[in-house]
């Protein structure tokens, strides 16, 4: 288990722990901030020279599941952000989409490190957790500077590698939670009802931290009822079938929300709610923040959505690799926290949905690549 | 004088046989809907919300898919063949359609025009993955499985990761909507259905895709134009496939590839299930159509009965299994491929 773990304290204990933790961390990092800030700075001057050395554009590799999904096309964009802070024509964007096939993910890589050498920097989501072991030893016995998010077998950290720069992941646990304590809240009678919980896949890492995190907010809401526990595979269809089955089973007025655990799903909710009218009524959940979940929030049938924020985890993932292969970043005095850390999610209900629309719908997003600070929410690891 | 007697009591034992054998075909083709009605019985006993109105419109609603897909299946399978090109040409035409009506992607707004342009696209890569089987003398497992992969990758392409919503108010109504108080995508699967069984009992193609199941030497050495009729059988699955496309992208209200993920494999289940021999020449529409009931009512009702997720599939395998083990004629004379 990779990520901060809540398991028995509330949430709130665990925030305030979590901010004296970050307070420590902060005055440790004022510290390291300037030396970082200086270095960081310095990267993108160093980056010309070096790129000059080589006659071929940097190629900036993501490898990802598929680009089927708009989340995961959002690294690309991310990776995109960042070559286009480079100078330009030294650096070019290639994704490795394997399709949920994880012989795949790992045949492109190596033939990809075979045509460019360590003319390359890469960013993985890994499709399965012990991907990622064939991946470092590529990566470490070619020269590659990379970086992970999401997934990692228990135990494999970037700390044992060279070349494998940091490893990072949004909170799911914090996810699950945040998204149910804004269902409860907003229910008919806020902090009362009857819910039913449509899980993604069971037995996938993020899809049982959500569910960690919504169990730590039904510990704090006993007023909710929990009727029914399906999983939707993350599939639009499964979940318009499951939940048209629960307004069968419950009847119109028996389900006071669905908490459930992706946009992808909470679009067949949404569909099977508007089929009888309910669309608005029973509200729902989704986490992602794709364009379907935004507009669904928008139009009052999704209580809120998590963005996971894809440009920002794939565009600095590939700042820190790119800092490491320029020098900057030197991987063995690098400290724990800047190689393996969570990052914020953008919670996306009626209240921030018009920030949301305006940073990231209606324009790109902006982030100073060299402030490596930056999307550092918290260590993954409680010390 | 006894040589006659020893002819007639043999004579007999073999009228016998013959009877006996006929009442267990007839015994096995019953079996599928002795199956559905007990499932129904059951649930109807043990499932909170099974036995209402509610549920039956949900149960016609949540058929209607598998079922015009298992339809477009039952031809392929009744002649000895398997086609897997649904999953990726399925997805392309429900992620198309969504592209050529009002939504939120593009501004190209063909309205109802869009779906039979988008059928006739679905025949014809049909009719190619056909041709490639028929003349390329290829496998028509592989070839469909190489037709689904490159359907995937031109859908995705598509749409370029994001989906396109449906605004279209038609899509709106057919998703919706009802006649006489049975939804329209149910109106659709029926329509489909009772084609299917014009074809497959009022005309000659459906003999000789029987016949072609059954024995494809000797429906050659009676004459039986056997490209010709493969070719129609694959004309007839891509027009299957085209609409459930339209059907997968009308139902989530937008089109993506993932409209076409988990339709094959439950629709074969459906088919065989039915009582449709996979090794072909036995079976038929009427089978199908008890297949995907006796699949989307046990379905249905996993969830209905509060199922935990972590056992649901294995239930759903065994109650499948049970199913296949009733209702499909298996014996020790029996070839299984």
């Amino acid at each position: 288990m990779l990520l901060l773990s809540g398991t028995g304290i509330t949430l709130m204990e665990q925030e305030n722990r979590e901010a004296k933790k970050m307070e420590g961390y902060k005055m440790k990092r004022r510290e390291k901030a300037a030396m970082l800030s200086i270095a960081a700075c310095a990267m993108l001057v160093n980056a010309a020279p070096v790129m000059a050395e080589s006659a071929e554009p940097l190629t900036i590799a993501v490898s990802m599941r598929s680009t089927t999904s708009e989340y995961h096309m959002q690294y690309v964009a991310g990776a995109e952000l960042f070559a286009a802070s480079l100078p330009e024509g030294t650096a070019e964007v290639q994704m490795l989409p394997c399709e949920g096939n994880d012989d795949k993910q790992i045949n492109d890589i190596n033939a990809l490190i075979a045509s460019k050498g360590d003319n390359m920097i890469l960013f993985v989501d890994a499709n399965n957790a012990p991907n990622i072991t064939s991946i470092a030893e590529a990566c470490e016995e070619a020269g590659v500077y990379w970086c992970a998010a999401w997934n990692a077998p228990e135990g494999i950290l970037p700390t044992s590698y060279k070349y494998w720069v940091n490893f990072q992941s949004c909170d799911a646990v914090k996810q699950g939670y945040d998204i149910a304590v804004n269902l409860f809240e907003s229910l008919p009678t806020p902090g009362e009802g009857k819910i039913c919980v449509l899980e993604g896949m069971l037995a996938n890492t993020a899809n049982e931290d959500r569910m960690k995190g919504l169990n730590m907010a039904l510990e704090e809401y006993p007023g909710i009822e929990v009727l029914d526990d399906q999983a939707g595979d993350w599939d639009t269809g499964k979940a318009l079938n499951i939940t048209e089955n629960w307004l069968a089973k419950y009847g119109e007025d028996g389900i006071d929300g669905i908490w459930c655990a992706c946009d992808d799903m909470a679009v067949g909710v949404v569909q099977a709610l508007t089929a009888k009218n309910l669309n608005g009524k029973i509200l729902s959940t989704g986490v992602d923040g794709t364009s379907a979940g935004i507009e669904m929030v928008e139009n009052g049938e999704l209580a809120c959505t998590i963005a996971n924020n894809g440009w920002l985890q794939a565009g600095y993932g590939c700042a820190y690799a790119y800092a490491a292969k320029t020098g900057v970043l030197d991987t063995e005095t690098m400290d724990d926290l800047h190689r393996m850390f969570l990052t914020n999610g953008y919670l996306v209900s009626a209240d921030t949905l018009a920030d949301y629309k305006a940073t990231f719908v209606d324009s790109q997003p902006e982030y100073d690549f060299t402030d490596l600070d930056y999307p550092i929410a918290g260590p993954m690891f409680e010390e | 004088m006894d040589k006659q007697v020893h002819t007639s009591r043999v004579g007999e034992e073999f009228a016998q046989e013959m009877k006996k054998q006929s009442q267990k075909e007839r015994f096995m083709s019953l079996a599928p809907l002795i199956i559905l009605l007990v499932l129904i019985v059951i649930f109807s006993v043990t499932a909170q919300g099974f036995f209402s109105i509610n549920n039956f419109y949900n149960l016609l609603n949540q058929a209607a898919i598998p079922l015009v897909m298992s339809l477009g299946l039952t031809f392929v399978i009744l002649m000895g063949s398997t086609d897997l090109s649904a999953e990726g040409l399925g997805g392309f035409i429900g992620s198309v359609v969504a592209l050529m009506v009002l939504n939120s992607k593009n501004d190209m707004n063909l309205g109802a025009f869009a779906i039979p342009l988008v059928v006739l696209i679905s025949i014809g890569v049909s009719m190619l993955s056909g041709l490639l089987h028929i003349k390329g003398k290829l496998p028509s497992f592989m070839v469909s499985y190489g037709v689904s992969s490159i359907m995937s990758g031109f859908a995705v392409l598509s749409y370029r990761g994001v989906p396109a919503r449906i605004r279209d108010p038609l899509f709106t109504v057919m998703a919706q909507g009802n006649f006489l108080g049975i939804p329209y995508l149910t109106w659709i699967a029926i329509v489909t259905f009772v084609i299917a069984y014009i074809l497959q009992n009022r005309t000659r193609f459906g003999s000789y895709v029987m016949a072609i199941g059954d024995n494809e030497a000797i429906a050659k050495n009676i004459g039986i134009n056997i490209e010709w009729t493969k070719f129609k059988v694959f004309v007839w699955l891509g027009l299957c496939i085209g609409i459930v496309g339209v059907m997968g992208a009308v139902r989530v209200g937008q089109g993506d590839v993932g409209i076409g993920s988990d339709l094959v494999f439950p629709a074969i289940t459906s088919v065989v299930v039915g009582g449709t021999s996979l090794s072909g020449g036995k079976g038929g529409v009427v089978h199908t159509l008890i297949g995907a009931f006796i699949v989307t009512v046990i379905n249905n009702a996993l969830v209905l009965l509060g199922v935990s997720p972590y056992i649901q599939q294995a239930v759903q395998g065994l109650i499948i299994l049970g199913a296949v083990a009733l209702s499909v004629p298996h014996g020790k004379n029996l070839i299984v491929k």
